[in-house]
């Protein structure tokens, strides 16, 4: 019986400390799905159109913030500009043999993307029951956000029967 | 309960014998099935006594997972289309060719003209080859397909913008997006259950929609899309190039030998094998290679794909980034499928149990589950798995095939 107003920050939730914790004690809700945006053109960007379905988990400037981060990075990955003509050139004489030995600094932008995306995952979505799958595991189509609901919890929205696995790292 | 699966499994059995003496599959046969299994953690619901299987964790390469007509090698490298016969037939040309070059006309060349002439074929040769391997074996592009959760949040999103009134035909399924000030309609891909990003398409050899879609090539034995366009054309241009210089250096050896006229009939004598299929290929090669090699940059110099040059659909182009840029530059995005990163299978591959359809698992002659309906008729070697509902508890992948035909409808045990 609690007197005070319940504010949507402290709807009952329970804490979930590390992304392992999430995983074992907590059930799939619903999956959120961020749609490209080609308002620009065909370069990877990301909406920053924040969903409803987060409303009541995350505030809306984290969100906002992961996505755009994200939108740069891209932005970096494609960018064409003198290094990549140079990296290009060389693989195209050395008939591509050269990747053999180095890394394109796409996948190497790649890789720091992966690591930023583990990083928001422990920091900031998974103490609040989210999970945003890498996009590049989804064709860089989507950027999937999963809601889990812990098991304990009764909650209308997490009665679906099918259990699911998200792949996130 | 698993007394009762023992009575029914004894019961059967004698079923079984009872059929063997009919030979031929009535209603209520008994099949073995090969079982192919993956568990990762026992489940509460199997009591003690009745499992006896063993626990088995493995992870699985997304590769051999990826629905699609594909054929991998060395552990997912590799990924090819399925029919690869005309693959073969353009390595034995290319291959055939050249070492016919290298064998006969070489010796002479080398003497009598420059030693440059062979080493810089065989640069040629390394190029073309190394080109052909690589648009072969790379991952076109390919788009994932849907992951259920996805494709219903599509289906719901759909079926929440329009109602179709009953009897009606459900109009085509079009997203419109707006790129760079232009509306551009994508269309939903029903065998990937996506909407398919601007400039993909699907490939129905290969059954995958992939990304800026050129052709399916089955020269190459691949399709030809985003991620290994700039092989293919490099390809092609390296390969007009060695044609040019087979076919001259061929030219050049029968005017040196002797004059034109008695030269082609000596020179033949000399060196039987060479011409008539050295030239004949050439020849053939160079207005077919080098045309398409023209016609490829054509096609980059307008930004457009064959596919849509073919079906002529976009005059919209300018909305789209350049080709240009993703050729010389490398900034298109590697191993997109992730073909050879480990998944651990969720458990929502498998289709959800009901209590009608239930598959009853037998390890070392162990019932661990419950019996089953079939209600299907399945020809022998054809997996069955596809349409059954399996309670496996902690089970995350299994294959069944069906070893005999089945009639339906009967009930019967599966074991091992």
């Amino acid at each position: 019986r609690c007197s005070a107003p319940r504010t949507e920050a402290t709807t009952c939730r329970p804490p979930f400390h590390n992304l392992q914790e999430l995983r074992h004690s907590a059930s799939l809700a619903n999956k959120v799905f961020i749609q490209r945006d080609y308002s620009e053109g065909t370069t990877c960007k990301f909406q920053t159109k924040f969903p409803s379905e987060l409303e009541s988990r995350i505030e809306r400037t984290l969100f906002e913030d992961t996505v755009k981060t994200l939108n740069n990075f891209y932005a970096e990955a494609e960018k064409i500009g003198g290094q990549s003509y140079l990296e290009g050139c060389l693989a195209c004489v050395t008939a591509y043999l050269i990747f053999l030995c180095m890394e394109t600094r796409y996948e190497k932008v790649l890789k720091k993307i992966a690591k930023y995306i583990q990083e928001q995952n422990e920091k900031i979505y998974a103490p609040r029951g989210l999970l945003i799958t890498d996009p590049i595991e989804r064709g860089m189509r989507v950027i999937e956000i999963s809601i889990y609901e812990d098991r304990g919890s009764s909650s209308s929205s997490s009665g679906s029967s099918s259990v699911s696995g998200s792949t996130a790292r | 309960k698993i007394r009762h699966l023992y009575l029914a499994r004894a019961g059967i059995l004698r079923k079984k014998t009872r059929m063997r003496s009919h030979s031929r599959p009535t209603a209520g046969p008994i099949f073995l099935f090969y079982l192919d299994v993956f568990i990762s953690s026992a489940s509460s619901c199997l009591t003690s006594g009745s499992m006896s299987a063993v626990m088995i964790t493995r992870k699985v390469r997304k590769w051999e997972k990826l629905p699609g007509k594909n054929t991998f090698c060395c552990d997912g490298r590799v990924m090819m289309a399925r029919q690869k016969g005309v693959f073969y037939l353009t390595m034995f040309l290319i291959v055939g060719t050249c070492s016919l070059f290298f064998a006969f006309e070489c010796p002479y060349l080398a003497v009598h003209l420059s030693p440059a002439i062979p080493v810089f074929a065989i640069i040629l040769f390394l190029f073309v080859m190394a080109m052909l391997l690589r648009t072969s074996f790379s991952d076109p592009g390919v788009l994932p397909r849907a992951l259920p959760e996805e494709a219903n949040f599509i289906e719901m999103e759909i079926a929440a913008n329009g109602n179709v009134p009953a009897g009606q035909r459900p109009p085509p399924r079009i997203r419109n997006v707006q790129i760079n000030n232009q509306i551009v309609k994508l269309k939903y891909c029903y065998t990937c259950k996506i909407f398919r990003p601007p400039r993909a398409s699907h490939c129905s050899i290969c059954d995958n929609c992939v990304d800026r879609f050129d052709h399916h090539c089955p020269w190459v034995g691949n399709c030809v899309g985003k991620r290994n366009y700039r092989y293919f054309y490099l390809f092609t241009l390296t390969l007009s190039l060695l044609t040019i210089y087979i076919f001259a250096f061929d030219i050049v050896h029968v005017v040196m030998r002797e004059c034109l006229v008695f030269s082609f009939l000596n020179t033949l004598k000399e060196t039987p094998g060479t011409y008539p299929l050295n030239v004949l290929v050439c020849f053939f090669t160079l207005w077919s290679v080098v045309g398409l090699t023209g016609f490829h940059t054509y096609l980059i110099s307008l930004n457009q794909t064959t596919n849509e040059d073919v079906s002529a659909a976009f005059e919209n182009n300018a909305c789209f980034n350049h080709f240009i840029e993703s050729i010389i530059a490398y900034g298109v995005d590697p191993n997109r499928p992730r073909c050879r990163t480990f998944q651990v299978l969720p458990r929502s591959d498998f289709p959800h149990r009901t209590d009608k359809n239930m598959v009853g698992f037998y390890f070392c002659r162990e019932p661990i589950l419950g019996w089953s309906n079939f209600h299907n008729y399945h020809r022998a070697g054809q997996e069955v798995t596809q349409g059954f509902s399996v309670k496996c508890l902690g089970i995350l992948k299994i294959k069944v095939y069906c070893r005999d035909a089945i009639s339906y409808p009967c009930r019967s045990h599966l074991y091992m």
